[in-house]
């Protein structure tokens, strides 16, 4: 997944933003076209969304028969957290994000390598399941910044209020006609929604991030490169 | 613009969802016995209410799931929504 690419040519300008810093040679991110820290504040000078990538974690789809004992029991093992049940609902172990996509479907992300990837598959062999690594297949980009509400309500009809959009939530939906997972990332003291993680798919991410960018002009938008 | 409830999900935007076409045609349990117009009119005939109508669903950028809806076809009111293979009123037919 991992490979080097040569550097690129520097570009002064991204269009039309101000772009500041060297161009880095690194992992390739789906965001390689803009690897390009950007800053331009808005109308009222200040800088009111931020976002930036959280590139190269382990993504798994999860897909089981949450009535079947032996698969809910083999999950919660191998998780270290029972697999939530409630629609729209995101659990957290210390290795694992799980979150609901559907009455019989969940998405793992962590950090965890090939060979435990192999051991799932083994694991859940026992069961009617299956399980799938999405991992080059998406990525997240995470939004943040006191006008992400409104920066995502441009192009998502989701309702992103904080009584609906609540802590420990996730929801699928569409972003400027494009599929996405939306994680809410909740504030240290883990009451209210500080910023979201945009879960795309890596063909699309570029895409999304460039309608970020456009639909943020207006507020201020901060874009930092990805960090290994 | 719908707001449809996904039995699920909750209030979503009809933006997500893909419609299905009436609900509850029940596909015929022999159908090599039926005749050419028995046949296209399992096939191809739906009803055109005036009213309310029980229509499928899919959730297709959220869950996934199908379900029904009974929507009234003059106000666009969506009446009820329930799971695919429960009844209108919610109960498990």
């Amino acid at each position: 997944m991992i490979e080097i690419l040569r550097p690129r040519m520097k570009r002064e300008r991204f269009w039309g933003l101000l772009v500041k810093g060297p161009i880095i040679s690194m992992s390739q991110s789906p965001l390689i076209e803009i690897l390009q820290p950007i800053s331009a504040p808005g109308v009222s000078g200040e800088i009111g969304f931020r976002m930036r990538e959280i590139p190269f974690k382990t993504h798994v789809n999860l897909r089981g028969d949450a009535n079947d004992s032996k698969f809910m029991i083999c999950a919660s093992s191998l998780l270290g957290i029972d697999l939530p049940l409630a629609p729209n609902a995101v659990v957290e172990s210390s290795e694992w994000q799980v979150c609901w996509l559907g009455p019989d479907e969940w998405l793992l992300i962590g950090l965890a390598d090939q060979d435990v990837l192999v051991e799932f598959q083994n694991q859940f062999l026992e069961s009617h399941s299956a399980v799938v690594d999405l991992s080059g297949g998406q990525t997240i980009i995470r939004a943040g910044g006191h006008a992400w509400r409104d920066v995502l309500a441009s192009a998502c009809p989701l309702d992103l209020h904080p009584r609906a959009f609540k802590p420990r939530q996730c929801a699928q939906t569409v972003f400027a006609h494009t599929n996405v997972l939306l994680t809410s990332v909740s504030n240290d003291d883990g009451r209210g929604v500080r910023a979201v993680d945009i879960v795309v798919r890596r063909s699309f991410a570029d895409h999304v991030c460039r309608w970020l960018i456009d639909a943020a002009a207006e507020c201020g938008v901060e874009f930092e490169v990805p960090i290994e | 613009m719908l707001e449809i409830e996904c039995p699920w999900c909750g209030s979503r935007d009809q933006d997500e969802f893909s419609y299905g076409g009436e609900a509850h045609i029940v596909r015929p349990l022999s159908p090599e016995n039926l005749n050419d117009r028995e046949w296209g009119d399992y096939l191809f005939f739906r009803d055109n209410k005036k009213g309310q109508h029980a229509e499928q669903w899919c959730h297709s950028a959220g869950c996934r799931r199908w379900f029904n809806v009974i929507r009234d076809t003059v106000s666009y009111r969506i009446v009820s929504v329930y799971r695919s293979g429960d009844s209108p009123s919610g109960d498990p037919s």
